[in-house]
């Protein structure tokens, strides 16, 4: 059936699974929204594009299907630019789609131009296309998808001119069969499998991309150690006697890795954000695993490279290493000792906050999926908060944004309607996207807003005094908390004790809308 | 010596910078190094969006650049629209932020805030982008920037630097300073004998001719010529007979136009949203057409007999001089108010309603400055709308048209004119882009009136799909409780309805009194297809 292109698209997407699409409709992009309720998907209105972006990314990591956001000419793209380098970095698949101009290069002063929206968009994602007829915009989406499949995924965007939405088009073709990802076959694993007999004290470094459920048992039956990245925390589970934590960023980490006599290092792309010094610190063999060629080739320099996704390598690790012997190399102990000692290190840099969020932890149902923003609260968590499932934690690692955690986590309980879902965010950064706590309420979402409101912006504070400036610009007045989550028909608390915030996170969870929880400093233990 | 980052506060503090607008971060600790004991104000804003678009609203009002400190990455992409918005409006803004070390770029290494090419991509908004690498960059760097900031055709401009520069010794060379060139003496002649021996002349007004109001008046007199105004020109010739303060889109105005014998085009790009914002693809005629205009580039765009390449109250002064004496008197009066009355019924009661709202406030608080986002009463006003100030009417409706541009912009404004009063007229939707800046008003306790034109949803949009038979879909975003997110940032609350321009009147004089932010939320329930 012939329809106006833009309502095409609605179609297309649905027919490749696409069920919420987030957005604000203006004149520009009207015509892509004639199709989205008639195609059966859902529309989550954001209250700035830039949430809407963050929405698709949450969305994303939590469901593991492409992001898909709808943005307007000009000014809706510009908006949604941080959110697509935030996915950019963090290797997250979004689509974004938006309307352009048809005729840029003569005329002047039109509503929302710039003078190249399509460049503008390429310089944050894996690539920026115009699609000027209804061929060229189904080719595009095709390839988007083809690609979230088989390479690293990363935010792309399609522009289509106003006159082309508009104009009759045919539907798109029915969908292929999706494209696959390079898997590793047994043989290719044969130089790891080599490397792993031979080692005593062999370490796995695991990263975001590192996704598959073997881990656990491949370590198990080798008898090797493991340290994951952030992003990489619930891969091998809870009390795995060997796993050193999400420890790369403590600087002795690099001793342990040194003591190891190989390292196995998956899916991660060991990047400043993962080690915050510029090596790893391996003086052994070092084997790499990535979807991504660019990783592979990178400063870290691998002596063994395997291109092959991360699961199916793990399955044929563990196939030819089943009747390994385990290594003897690593003591529990050692372990143990390690992990205190760098507790104890994160707990003096940054006071008062582990705490809380052990008691935060206590507080949530192990498959509680946590959006973190970028606060002090989050750096202490990640640090010291053990993960029982993988990927259930969120963080804008590689971009660092302020303002990520509100909306991703809202794009992330859209994903997983009654699982649970947290957001952890500071004073300062949590008023980046406040406003979309309106779009939380209208969806019905129960989810508690975690906000460490320690009055100032605490990391930029810390970083001047030790540069040697007397801090200035850290401290900003905050608007009352409890009345701005209320004015947006949100619920409110402050809890004074430890006990009480857990009861209020446990309320949250169950209410049929947000929560915000405001914790301060002086937050006492009972 | 200083380090790179204290030179270019100090460098910024030589080209007359007061105020910078910034949010710090770990990249950008070393500009602050220097900031407190420069003299500059630093203000916070809660998002660098929200710096951005109060850069501009500073630079609109202070007729200076507007400075902001962003960081690294997500900083940069943070004030992309507004950099965008100053971009289609010709305002001097001046992004300053980190990037990452000079032997990391390019290369994906996953460093914080990193992003392929950053320089890239503001080049692709900016008029002038520059990586400063080393002290003896600096000076001319910032030269540069503020050559492209204070002559010609201006916009925003762009200086980074990386983490491992920042900290260098740098000197600094005293500012040179740059200027607008001279207009060619022979063709203002020519443009005075056209002028002179015209029968019906008329002046199209732009934003360039903001600070000529007296020489354009003046000029108008003897010309007897009408005089149109641009959204970015209102204000210049309030109640004066010659003035038409309407939209060249307008059926009415465009008859005026084409029904005169010379049109003289002063500081004004004839861009779509001003002169076709019915997007009907067509201009008005424009017969022998003058334009003067301080970019070269503008004047090449459309065929004009005279092209004067020159600041807008230069050349309107020098082409006044040279006409004979006296004023000339051959009913422009008379045509300026038949076009006034005409565009006055063609743009329907709907409007109107709104338009006597906004008469309203200007008359209860003359002189304030008002500032507006893309809402109903802005749309209204930009059709028809007779200013009291010049400069002091001006909105993000045309051009790039961003929304969540007001809030922002009224808070660079009243920063700019302090002691002046200014109201931030802004709709439900919009408000909400950027409501998270009502906080940096309260911190710096401005005289702003936030007017919140609330009529429960995107109504531009919800029209618009409509018309265009589309089932609405994501028009209707809830809005927030006005008076509990007053509450919540500390500000006093009033409110009123749509159709009451004296109650209206009354709130916002009493608003003004107070001398710090409040907000009056006008209801505006809506019935589909209001015209
Ligand atoms: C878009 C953006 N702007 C600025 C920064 C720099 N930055 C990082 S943390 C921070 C302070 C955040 O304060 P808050 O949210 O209160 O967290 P705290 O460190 O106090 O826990 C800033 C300004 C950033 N990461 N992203
Ligand atoms: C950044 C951005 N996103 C979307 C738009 C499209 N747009 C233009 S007007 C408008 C609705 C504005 O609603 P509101 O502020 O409530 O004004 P109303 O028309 O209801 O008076 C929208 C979404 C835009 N101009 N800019
Ligand atoms: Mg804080
Ligand atoms: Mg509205």
């Amino acid at each position: 059936m012939k329809r106006p292109l833009g309502a095409q698209i609605s179609h297309m997407l649905r027919d490749r699974g696409v069920e919420v699409i987030f957005g604000i409709p203006g004149v520009h992009n009207q015509e892509m929204y004639r199709g989205i309720e008639e195609a059966g998907i859902a529309h989550v209105l954001a209250r700035h594009e830039q949430g809407a972006g963050f929405m698709a990314d949450g969305y994303a990591r939590a469901s593991g299907q492409p992001g898909v956001a709808y943005v307007i000419t000009g000014p809706g793209l510009c908006n949604i630019l941080t959110p697509m380098g935030q996915a950019w970095s963090d290797s997250v698949p979004m689509l974004v789609i938006s309307s352009c101009l048809d005729e840029t290069a003569a005329r002047r002063g039109q509503l929302h131009q710039m003078r190249d929206q399509r460049a503008a968009a390429a310089t944050v994602c894996d690539w920026s296309e115009e699609a000027r007829g209804a061929r060229a915009v189904y080719g595009l989406v095709e390839r988007a998808f083809d690609e979230f499949e088989t390479a690293r995924p990363r935010p792309k965007h399609i522009q289509v001119p106003v006159p082309v939405l508009e104009a009759e088009a045919d539907p798109a073709p029915f969908p292929n069969q999706p494209a696959r990802r390079a898997r590793a076959v047994p043989p290719e694993v044969g130089p790891v499998v080599s490397l792993l007999n031979l080692a005593r004290r062999p370490l796995f470094i695991l990263g975001g991309g590192a996704r598959s459920l073997l881990w656990r048992q491949i370590l198990t039956q080798l008898g090797a150690a493991v340290m994951t990245t952030y992003a990489g925390r619930g891969l091998v589970g809870l009390n795995y006697p060997l796993d050193f934590g999400a420890a790369l960023a403590r600087p002795s980490s690099a001793e342990v890795i040194a003591s190891a006599d190989l390292v196995v290092a998956v899916g991660t792309e060991l990047a400043e954000v993962d080690l915050w010094r510029p090596n790893l610190g391996h003086s052994a063999m070092l084997a790499r695993v990535d979807i991504d060629a660019g990783v592979l080739a990178d400063a870290q320099r691998a002596q063994v490279k395997l291109l092959a996704d991360a699961d199916s390598f793990a399955r044929a690790l563990g196939a030819a290493t089943e009747t390994a012997r385990p290594a003897t190399g690593w003591s529990r102990e050692e372990v143990a000792t390690a992990r205190a000692r760098w507790r104890a290190e994160v707990e003096a840099e940054r006071p008062g906050i582990a705490r809380v969020a052990d008691a935060l932890r206590a507080a949530l149902p192990h498959d509680t999926m946590i959006y973190s923003d970028m606060t002090q609260f989050a750096y202490v968590a990640k640090e010291v908060w053990d993960m029982a499932l993988p990927g259930h934690w969120h963080h804008p690692t590689g971009f660092g944004t302020l303002g990520y955690a509100l909306p991703a986590a809202i794009g992330g309980a859209v994903a997983r309607r009654g699982k649970p879902t947290l957001a952890i965010a500071g004073d300062y950064g949590f008023q980046y996207t406040v406003q979309e706590l309106g779009t939380a309420v209208e969806l019905g979402l129960p989810l508690p807003i975690i906000l460490w409101d320690n009055g100032k912006l605490g990391e930029i504070e810390d970083s001047m005094t030790r540069a040697q400036i007397a801090p200035n610009a850290v401290v900003a007045r905050n608007p009352d908390f409890v009345k701005l989550a209320e004015a947006y028909g949100a619920a409110a608390a402050a809890p004074a004790t430890l006990a009480d915030m857990q009861a209020e996170v446990v309320a949250a969870l169950s209410r049929p809308w947000p929560t915000l929880i405001r914790l301060t400093p002086d937050l006492r233990d009972a | 010596m200083p380090t790179l980052g204290e030179a270019l506060v100090a460098g910024l503090a030589e080209r007359g910078v007061e105020c910078v607008f910034g949010i710090p971060g770990v990249h950008t600790i070393e500009l602050y190094r220097g900031l407190a004991a420069s003299g500059i104000r630093h203000v916070t804003p809660r998002h660098e969006q929200g710096a951005g678009f109060m850069a501009d609203g500073y630079a609109r009002v202070s007729g200076k650049p507007g400075v902001a400190f962003v960081i690294t990455g997500p900083g940069v992409t943070n004030t992309l629209t507004a950099m965008g918005q100053a971009r289609a409006d010709s305002i001097p803004i001046l992004t300053i932020s980190g990037v990452n070390r000079q032997s990391s770029l390019g290369q994906g290494l996953g460093h914080l805030h990193e992003l392929p090419d950053q320089l890239g991509m503001v080049a692709k908004v900016a008029l002038e982008a520059r990586q400063v690498r080393k002290g003896s960059d600096l000076s001319p760097a910032l030269d540069a920037v503020f050559e492209r900031l204070t002559t010609g055709r201006k916009g925003p401009c762009h200086i980074e630097i990386p983490l491992d520069a920042a900290r260098l010794p740098a000197a600094l060379n005293g500012p040179s300073i740059a200027n607008d060139p001279a207009p060619d003496p022979d063709l203002l002649d020519l443009a005075a004998e056209r002028l002179t021996s015209a029968s019906r002349p008329m002046i199209l007004a732009g934003g360039g001719a903001k600070a000529a109001a007296e020489t354009l008046k003046a000029l108008a007199e003897r010309l007897d010529a009408p005089v149109v105004q641009t959204v970015n020109a209102r204000g210049l010739m309030h109640g004066a007979a010659l003035s038409v303060p309407a939209s060249p889109s307008l059926t009415s105005v465009r008859s005026l136009i084409e029904e005169s014998d010379l049109v003289l085009a002063v500081g004004t790009e004839l861009g779509q949203t001003d002169y076709d914002m019915y997007a009907t693809g067509s201009m008005p005629r424009l017969p022998h057409l003058i334009r003067i205009d301080t970019c070269a580039e503008q004047l090449s765009r459309h065929p004009a007999t005279i092209a004067i390449h020159g600041d807008a109250a230069t050349c309107l002064a020098a082409l006044t001089q040279r006409l004979p004496g006296g004023n000339r008197a051959s009913g422009g009066a008379l045509r300026a108010a038949a076009a006034r009355n005409a565009a006055w019924q063609e743009i329907g009661p709907y409007m109107r309603g709104m338009v006597d709202m906004l008469d309203a406030a200007r008359d209860a608080v003359p002189g304030a400055i008002i500032v507006g986002d893309s809402t109903q009463p802005i749309y209204a006003g930009n059709l028809y709308y007779d200013h009291d100030r010049p400069g002091g009417w001006f909105n993000a409706a045309t051009g790039f048209g961003a929304l969540g541009y007001g809030i922002p912009a009224a808070i660079g404004a009243a920063i700019a004119a302090p002691g002046t009063p200014v109201f931030c007229i802004v709709g439900d939707g919009g408000a909400q882009f950027s409501l998270t800046e009502m906080m940096t008003a309260r911190d710096e306790n401005l005289g702003i009136v936030f007017v919140v034109w609330n009529s429960r949803g995107y109504r531009e949009i919800d029209s618009a799909m409509r018309e265009a038979e589309i089932a609405v879909v994501g028009c209707d975003p809830t809005p927030p409780d006005f008076a509990a997110i007053a509450a919540a940032y500390g500000m006093p609350y009033s409110h009123c309805a749509d159709n009451d321009p004296k109650a209206f009147a009354a709130l916002l004089a009493a608003a003004t009194k107070g001398h710090a932010p409040s907000i009056v939320e006008v209801q505006a329930p809506y019935t589909p297809n209001q015209n």
